[in-house]
């Protein structure tokens, strides 16, 4: 009985079919390959664990951006889900070139119950990522992100968590409806970026506020010379006249509509920071603001990945009817020693083979217990020292979600230039285990973690 | 409870699985369905390809205009469609042999298949892609891909009168790979290809209609003529003959052109044209 199904066993080996053999591996006896053979197809543990993508969509409904929708998006200003404790100081600026962050994503990502670090007081919860908008900064940045020895390296890539319990004083207990604006106001961020705390006022017209000098400057020549003298005038003639003042005066139509129209923007502006719950930028530096929808990995490979070449199938059918009418054309010693890929060639490959079931995916989210990022290429990858113990508690981190090169396609980053357009091949986000709160006492703030960014091998 | 202004509460919509009383499930299940749909329709590949690297976004905006420019300075092309955008439909593929390849294991054998695919345009290009696999289908399509990716131009020339389309190599070269050398030397119109069974496939898919070959070396390590062949098509190209004596004008790289034509926008940039097939 036995010899019976081994012989079949071997019998169908000859015939195409594959055999269960487990994994286990020894002596390699394949023919040309160099060395031990370890198939990088094989990710069991990725198999098993399910990964969320993201994906880019238009903005359908600007309502939908405001925070107190606790949106997911990429550009634009952040939606800062605590609104009162944004961070300051050297939190905001790129390590290397002291400018700005620029606000790249933001996700919502609250925590399950059968997720570590699962909490009741937890509810609300949502990463920030800044990049500064300058490659060689990037590029500068790799070797921070090695170091481990100051307590905070200097980074241009910066991640911020924020989380708050359901009962909180900046939402409502419940799901918000559409015309709904947030309870409380925000602080005032910078009129120029709309992404930090404002600390600074325009001395001419006290209405623009910055958050820091090199907007203001930015701000300054992008328009504001003009119109801060206006407003400068406006305001000073403007102490006992009521808001919005029409007069029909042919002389001074063009003055007196200028003034109001001016007046109307800086009463707009504000008044959609407090009522909306969205922050808005005058600078054109920043990011198109785009949707980021949800979508699951879908696991099968679509049947015809390919352009221009026809079916594997058709191609293995026309290679048996040429076997069968002429024989085999080549040999096995023929083939013999025609070298596969390299492993880093290999390794690509399996990584757009990963892709290629949803090839617009510009996030992959998988928060879980041994889940690890799909890396583009074999060199660049953190060891497990590498990936700093979290800066407020101390604990592990672990993997969270990491962002794809489609981004950039997706936000037009502008190739052309050598080397100063953005360009990596991933950015994997690592967060604390235990998701910590920043003080003991309170929910509110925002804690830093660590981003591991792995650039394009050119 | 009631949820406010559809499933779109803001609950639960992120990424993580917050899954709480109110809702049953992630809020934007209608949308995710709605992606699945789209995928299972059939699309245009050209447009469904979103580019990873930096000079796949290069070609996707059409910046690049010939795959003979990514040659010129050596670009690595790591996405395939790279090669199809510009080949497009005219490169053919071809099955080569796929061969079972057994690895001992604890349990019996484990066998998998190594799939050979030839490509080539029959017009200048040729690659070619190995891939060994636990099933045929995805040994194919990854020797496939492989292949595309290691296309690589080949020039043509004359035996002798300069009448008609170049046929065989344009001069004697020499590859060598391992201990292998392999020398491809220009024929006469109708003698063919004279070489070993998977050169000669190489060398059709390439366009080469005649050319003598001859090897040199451990000539049982047969597969190592294959990439002795590759390197001689390689340095076709690298061959000074009269017709290119004319001097060279530097064009700059992808990368770099388009950096001044960005610096000056008041001023026409004239983009060198790469493409200088020679001219008998």
């Amino acid at each position: 009985m036995a010899d019976d199904r081994n012989s079949a066993v071997h019998l169908s080996a000859e015939v195409f079919a594959m055999s269960l053999g487990d994994d286990s591996e020894r002596e390699d006896f394949e023919l040309g390959s160099d060395g031990v053979e370890e198939d990088v197809e094989d990710d069991s543990d990725d198999e098993e664990l399910m990964v969320t993508l993201g994906f880019v969509q238009a903005v359908e409904e600007p309502w939908k951006m405001a925070r107190q929708h606790f949106p997911c998006k990429i550009g634009g200003t952040p939606a800062w889900l605590d609104p009162i404790n944004i961070p300051e100081g050297d939190n905001t600026q790129c390590g290397i070139c002291d400018n700005p962050l620029g606000f790249l994503m933001q996700v919502y990502a609250p925590i399950g119950i059968d997720d570590v670090g699962y909490r009741e007081e937890v509810f609300h919860r949502s990463l920030f990522l800044f990049v500064c908008p300058n490659m060689a900064c990037l590029q500068q940045d790799q070797h921070h992100q090695l170091k481990k020895s100051p307590e905070r390296p200097c980074r241009s890539v910066k991640v911020f968590r924020s989380q708050l319990p359901r009962t909180n004083r900046f939402y409502d207990y419940d799901p918000p409806s559409r015309d709904s604006s947030p309870a409380t106001e925000a602080v005032p961020v910078c009129t120029w970026c709309g992404a930090w705390k404002a600390t600074s006022v325009c001395g001419g017209c006290k209405q623009a506020r910055y958050c820091s000098r090199v907007h203001q400057l930015a701000h300054w020549r992008g328009g504001h010379d003009s119109f801060c003298r206006v407003v400068q005038a406006e305001l000073a003639s403007n102490k006992q006249e009521s808001e919005l003042k029409f007069v029909q005066n042919p002389e001074n139509s063009t003055t007196d509509a200028v003034r109001t129209m001016v007046q109307g923007v800086i009463t707009r502006v504000t008044d959609t920071l407090l009522k909306s719950g969205i922050a808005n930028a005058i600078s054109d530096k920043i990011w198109p603001e785009v949707e980021l929808i949800v979508g699951e990995e879908e696991d099968s490979m679509p049947s015809d990945a390919i352009n221009t070449s026809r079916n594997p199938q058709q191609l293995l059918q026309d290679y048996e009817i040429r076997r069968e009418n002429n024989g085999e054309e080549f040999t096995a010693t023929d083939m013999e020693d025609v070298e596969e890929s390299s492993r880093e060639q290999q390794n690509w490959a399996a990584f757009q083979a990963r892709l290629a079931g949803a090839p617009d995916q510009v996030l992959r989210y998988c928060r879980a217990q041994g889940a690890k990022p799909l890396w583009p290429s074999l060199e660049g990858q953190p060891k497990q020292s590498d990936i700093t113990p979290c800066f407020n508690c101390g604990g592990p981190r672990i993997f969270e979600f990491q962002l794809l090169p489609q981004l950039l396609y997706f936000l037009q980053v502008q190739n052309e230039t050598d080397n100063d357009s953005l360009d990596w091949a991933t950015i994997a986000v690592y967060s604390c285990a235990a998701s910590c709160n920043k003080s003991d006492s309170t929910c509110e703030g925002y804690v830093e973690e660590f981003a591991w960014v792995q650039l394009a091998v050119s | 409870m009631a949820e406010r202004g559809g499933e779109r509460g803001g609950f639960g919509r992120g990424f993580g699985r917050g899954d709480r009383g109110d809702r049953g499930g992630r809020g934007d299940r209608g949308r995710g369905d709605r992606r699945g749909g789209r995928r299972g329709a059939k699309r245009d590949e050209e447009e469904k390809w979103v580019p990873v690297t930096k000079l796949g976004r290069l070609v996707k905006d059409g910046k690049i205009k010939s795959l003979e420019q990514i040659y010129l300075f050596s670009l690595p092309i790591k996405e395939h469609q790279i090669v199809e955008f510009f080949l497009g439909s005219a490169l053919k593929d071809e099955v080569m042999k796929i061969m079972p390849v057994q690895k001992q294991t604890r349990a019996g054998q484990r066998t998998r298949f190594k799939a050979f695919v030839v490509v080539g345009d029959n017009n200048g290009h040729v690659g070619l892609g190995v891939k060994c696999s636990k099933e045929v289908a995805t040994a194919i399509r990854g020797a496939i891909i492989l292949a595309k990716l290691s296309v690589i131009p080949v020039r043509r020339g004359y035996w002798g009168n300069k009448i008609g389309k170049p046929h065989t190599v344009p001069c004697k070269v020499t590859g060598k790979c391992g201990s292998v050398t392999v020398r491809l030397v220009p024929a006469p119109r109708g003698s063919g290809i004279v070489a070993a069974r998977v050169p000669k496939k190489v060398l059709q898919f390439a366009g080469i209609e005649d050319v003598f070959t001859s090897s040199r070396g451990s000539t049982k390590t047969l597969g190592n003529f294959v990439k002795a062949t590759f390197e001689c098509l390689l340095k076709t190209y690298g061959f000074l003959t009269p017709d290119l004596w004319r001097e060279t004008r530097f064009s700059k790289s992808p990368f770099q052109e388009f950096t001044d034509f960005l610096a000056k926008p008041h001023k026409i940039s004239v983009v060198e044209d790469v493409e200088k097939t020679p001219v008998y």
